[in-house]
């Protein structure tokens, strides 16, 4: 891309690509409430400052970080407290793949051999695709927000924690459980041809 | 020795460089010596890079609303109606 201002076929193309993923990054730092609100505010700030965009890496690299300062001013304009900090403590749940091993702690159920496509392939099979949305929407806010940040927008592990004031042990537990659930759904449909 | 129980979230920490030099020479030696911890490996290396270009696409109806907001604001500056 990056012309410094945006045509409205790029901005519409932008947001089909990027809305989704941003939404639940918001929703894990405000809640469901008010992120719609805080990425339509992103949104305008992006369009506004296109041209500071210019040869940054990643586009949603870039929005994201917009997206975080801007959730992080509505938290301020509230007066709240960072409302990820509160979800930080739900890191007691149960382990995704605590089924697969046996009490010697060694695998009962390893892992399918997974087909030699590409990973890109490998979750852009329609079924497949769907799935994983499905099991995205029903994850908790806050695995959801971090899997978001560090795995789609490719942002730094410390810059999280350190954006949402979060501990590195906290995030290691909920990006692990979010990442096990993905490998676990994608693992049951090469093993049997459905989720 | 790791047990491979305790594979799966210390790979995931080593994707995120969250680990001693202890550590990651404990989970790399595991690896060596276990292939099917190898295959979870594998899978999560895969994942990972799948969810860098995972789009959910936002629907029209979305775009649209986004697109209304922006130009509604008045510290926007026009839309380039080009295509």
């Amino acid at each position: 891309m990056p012309d410094s201002i945006l045509t409205d076929s790029q901005l519409r193309e932008l947001i089909g690509l990027h809305h989704n993923t941003l939404l639940s990054v918001a929703r894990g730092i405000v809640g469901a409430s008010e992120c719609e609100e805080v990425v339509q505010q992103a949104w305008l700030q992006a369009y506004n400052h296109w041209h500071q965009f210019g040869q940054h890496s990643n586009v949603r690299t870039w929005l994201t970080r917009i997206v975080i300062n801007c959730a992080k001013m509505q938290l301020r304009s509230r007066k709240r407290e960072t409302l990820f900090a509160d979800m930080g403590q739900d890191t007691h749940g149960t382990d995704p793949l605590e089924e697969r091993f046996n009490n010697r702690q060694h695998w009962q159920k390893p892992l399918t051999q997974w087909s030699e496509e590409s990973p890109e392939q490998l979750l852009m099979r329609d079924q497949l695709a769907r799935c994983l949305k499905a099991l995205l929407s029903r994850m908790p806010a806050n695995q959801r927000a971090l899997l978001a940040m560090r795995d789609h927008a490719q942002l730094g592990f410390e810059e999280i924690c350190n954006e949402l004031e979060v501990s590195a042990s906290n995030a290691r537990v909920l990006l692990y459980r979010a990442r096990a659930q993905i490998i676990a759904l994608a693992d049951h449909y090469e093993e049997t041809g459905e989720c | 020795m790791l047990k491979c129980q305790q594979i799966p979230e210390l790979t995931s920490a080593l994707l995120d460089d969250q680990l001693s030099f202890y550590q990651r020479w404990q989970v790399k030696l595991h690896l060596f010596i276990c292939h099917r911890c190898r295959d979870y490996w594998r899978a999560l290396l895969s994942t990972v890079t799948a969810l860098g270009t995972y789009t959910d696409r936002a629907s029209e109806q979305q775009i649209e609303q986004v697109v209304a907001s922006i130009k509604l604001h008045p510290s926007s500056s026009p839309i380039d109606s080009k295509k």
